[in-house]
């Protein structure tokens, strides 16, 4: 349903609505808005995240972006990107099994890591939002509405 | 094949350049934010700038706060 043209309704969404929204957010951000039909929402979402997540890819290469054991903390933030994150992941495995691998200095991989985690941390917010979407009631509060001019 | 080579290679960071990659960040943090604030996306653009620069600023306010406060106590 798109923002704005919402009604009133005591429905509530089936439990199945809400398992497949929130998979679908964490294993591609944006597609659990896009699912519900905020669609215009879901592309914003969806187009930014990976943004900045592959952007975050691009400063170290994949190769050197993902460490579990060595930054476990910052993986597990990582790890909220979904389908991204198992992605880069696997092509970054393979890329470390081959030869004469290239890999990145301190400060560029922090920097991919800092952006990889916050696209991640960043999902987490998304799938609470796709997920509080699913209820016809819910209303955003984040801007307040500009008051109508002629009205006292 | 460019791509998946840009993706491969490692970039080398300047000092400058990593500071300046706080500003990217800082606004997609803001894009995301203020997409699942809004009711309405045509508030997003011009939301998601002040809060992008109202990050900035704050930092660098603090920044500037702890340099003066080491100024002073060294």
């Amino acid at each position: 349903m798109a923002a704005g043209n919402r009604t009133s309704s005591n429905a509530e969404p089936s439990m199945g609505k809400v398992l497949t929204t929130g998979v679908l957010a964490w294993l591609v951000p944006g597609l659990g808005h896009i699912y519900i039909g905020d669609r215009k929402r879901g592309i914003i979402l969806l187009v930014v995240t990976a943004a900045t997540f592959w952007g975050g890819v691009a400063v170290a290469g994949v190769q050197s972006t993902f460490k579990p054991r060595e930054r476990t903390l910052w993986f597990m933030g990582q790890i909220c990107a979904g389908g991204h994150t198992l992605a880069a992941m696997s092509w970054g495995n393979a890329v470390n099994a081959g030869e004469d691998v290239e890999h990145a200095g301190f400060v560029a991989e922090d920097v991919a890591v800092l952006y990889t985690a916050v696209a991640g941390l960043l999902n987490v917010l998304i799938i609470i939002d796709a997920l509080l979407a699913t209820d016809p009631n819910y209303v955003r509060t984040g801007v307040r509405p500009q008051p109508v001019r002629g009205t006292s | 094949m460019a791509l998946l080579a840009f993706l491969t290679s490692p970039m080398t960071l300047s000092s400058t350049q990593h500071l300046a990659l706080l500003g990217p960040l800082c606004l997609a943090i803001s894009l995301v934010y203020k997409t699942i604030r809004c009711e309405h996306l045509r508030q997003v653009p011009i939301a998601a700038v002040v809060q992008c620069v109202t990050i900035i600023a704050g930092m660098l306010g603090v920044g500037v706060a702890v340099w003066l406060l080491y100024l002073v106590l060294m």
